[in-house]
């Protein structure tokens, strides 16, 4: 029962391996835009989540499911998060937190109450801000400021045809897997056609996102191409397709899932206009993970009372 | 009666009390040094004198004295050490020790424990209780300011790599979190040493989701059975509340005769 042939491994095998085959589409854009240097990050983090996984599994006496892919999908997830250039430790570290500390704690990926990339990321961010948050040019059109950045420092963006294929594309300066929105709006499709519900959250998140910019803006210029700046930028739409969608740490029920993105939308706008760094979206997904489990229980809370109300309007009624 | 309270039943790792001292003022050794003495000195003192003198005080009126008597035994030391000593002490320790006189351990030591023995036993268990801590703060300390700034006690390691995460109190929760894990694994494996041999693996329960990913599957390691550790510790907060809900029972009583 405890292979990856049967029960929890199969479930996770099946999880987890959709997101590989959409993760499959972003690793070829890092690859193709930034080069050797963009492969040794994944391979870096790809061997680090591996090895880690299995050497805590073997430390702690647990049996480990090879089949589980949940460590693989971090340690993808964490590298197309990183700058190209970035160097190795800091891959390394981002991987270790997420399996050692976030994943293999809790009883594996499919019970972790935190999504381990979110993690293991926001870890290095806060160890490593400067490298993170480094990014390295290759092709991109913005050679050197990350769009992040320049809505940070409140300039004004203009957005024309040009650049917005650019955007759209992942030619800009950022991170080296999550910037190209096409390919962003290919896993969506995927996800459309394989687990249709657990789109809810990213929809959520990106709505409460647009309208919170679209009222508070961060830089100048037209309202509509700040909002769209802001969903470009950075991570945003990637976390809204890896992260917000993991099963373990996502409420049950469709109504929760979207007050679930929403919540987490917000905060990661708060946290964009107040915060310390440039990409605050795994703080943000790292605080409604804690909230999660409040949404289902308070939504239970309800369905209790509502149902002791009707019990109580039958029998005076009866 | 030392090895038990100080490891067996360790008020941080398996009690879970005084987290906020250990997690806020562990920074780096030094002040997880004075913030362990401070601790040590206020339970000690408070379990000696909760013993003696104070058993046949109301309940709500001992809460309160356990709070004066960890301020009077912290802030003249503290005071002493700013304006008598050549020792300056960090702002932050400034903050902190003075605070550590509201430590949790303190209350549940004194309370479930120190009022209803005598003053050996107190004693003992307050030894016991604040030697478990102190090595607990120590660990902390020297963990995170290795691993924080690559630095013991101010003396460079010469480390090329830090991660600032660890002084923060995330480094401090992951440090406990381990901790706790190991010492409950050492005593599992003690009490049960197949646990050793097979390992502990989970036994699956199949559940209802009503999502598009199918039956969940339930870990039941956590299902503790006739575990001394747990028994000791619901029954310690069992009786910490039925003390405090008791004495609320007979104030009101008092305040309705």
């Amino acid at each position: 029962m405890a292979d990856g042939k049967t029960g929890r491994g199969e479930k996770s095998t099946k999880i987890f391996g959709d997101y590989l085959v959409m993760l499959i589409a972003p690793c070829v854009i890092s690859v193709w835009y930034y080069g050797a240097a963009a492969l040794r990050t994944l391979i870096v983090c790809l061997l680090t989540s591996l090895i880690c996984d299995f050497a805590v599994s073997v430390i702690i006496n647990k049996q480990y499911y090879a089949a589980d892919l949940s460590a693989l999908c971090s340690g993808i997830i964490i590298a197309l998060m990183l700058s190209a250039n970035v160097p190795a430790y800091v891959g390394v570290v981002a991987c270790v937190f997420a399996v050692a500390v976030a994943k293999i704690p809790f009883g594996g990926g499919m019970r972790a109450p935190f999504v381990p990339a979110a993690a293991g990321f926001a870890f290095t961010a806060v160890c490593f801000g400067k490298e993170v948050f480094t990014y390295s040019s290759g092709r991109a059109f913005m050679k050197t400021v990350s769009l992040g950045a320049s809505l940070m420092s409140g300039s004004t963006l203009r957005i024309n045809a040009s650049n917005l294929i650019d955007m759209l594309t992942g030619n800009i300066y950022g991170p080296m897997g999550t910037t190209c929105i096409i390919a962003m709006l290919g896993c969506v499709v995927f996800l459309l056609i394989r687990r249709r519900y657990s789109l809810l959250p990213g929809a959520g998140f990106i709505a409460a996102c647009f309208i919170v910019s679209l009222i508070f803006p961060r830089s100048g210029g037209s309202v509509i191409s700040c909002a769209v700046t802001e969903l470009f930028s950075g991570s945003l739409i990637f976390a809204a397709v890896f992260m917000l969608t993991n099963p373990a740490t996502m409420p049950s029920n469709a109504a929760n899932k979207v007050v679930y993105g929403v919540f987490t939308g917000i905060v990661c706008m708060v946290m964009r206009h107040m915060g310390a760094f440039e990409e605050p979206v795994c703080f943000a997904v790292l605080i409604a993970n804690a909230f999660s489990p409040l949404l289902d229980l308070l939504t239970d809370r309800v369905r209790i009372i509502f149902s002791r109300k009707k019990q109580r309007e039958v029998t005076e009624n009866g | 009666m030392m090895f038990v309270g100080a490891v067996k039943f360790n008020p941080v790792l398996i009690q879970c009390v005084a987290l906020c001292p250990v997690v806020a003022a562990t920074q780096n050794l030094k002040d997880a040094f004075f913030t362990a003495v401070a601790v040590f000195a206020d339970l000690f003192i408070t379990a000696f004198i909760a013993s003696t003198a104070l058993k046949k005080v109301p309940r709500f009126v001992r809460v309160a004295l356990y709070l004066i008597i960890g301020l009077a035994i912290i802030c003249p030391v503290l005071w002493l050490i700013e304006f008598r000593t050549l020792v300056t002490l960090p702002l932050i320790m400034k903050i902190i020790l003075p605070l550590v006189a509201v430590n949790s351990a303190t209350a549940v030591h004194c309370e479930t424990f120190a009022v209803k023995n005598d003053v050996r036993t107190a004693v003992n268990d307050a030894l016991a209780a604040g030697t478990g801590i102190g090595v607990i703060m120590l660990i902390c300390g020297a963990i995170r300011e290795i691993a924080g700034s690559g630095t013991i006690l101010g003396y460079s390691l010469g480390l090329k790599i830090t991660l600032p995460g660890m002084a923060m109190p995330v480094g401090c929760l992951v440090i406990l979190g381990f901790g706790a894990a190991a010492l409950q694994r050492f005593f599992s494996e003690e009490k049960n040493p197949a646990h050793k041999e097979t390992g502990h693996q989970p036994e699956e329960v199949d559940l209802e989701m009503d999502d598009d990913y199918g039956p969940e599957l339930v870990d039941m390691d956590f299902a503790y059975e006739n575990d001394d550790e747990y028994a000791y510790l619901l029954s310690s907060v069992n009786e910490l509340i039925d003390s405090f809900t008791s004495g609320e029972d007979e104030s009101e009583e008092g305040e309705e005769s």
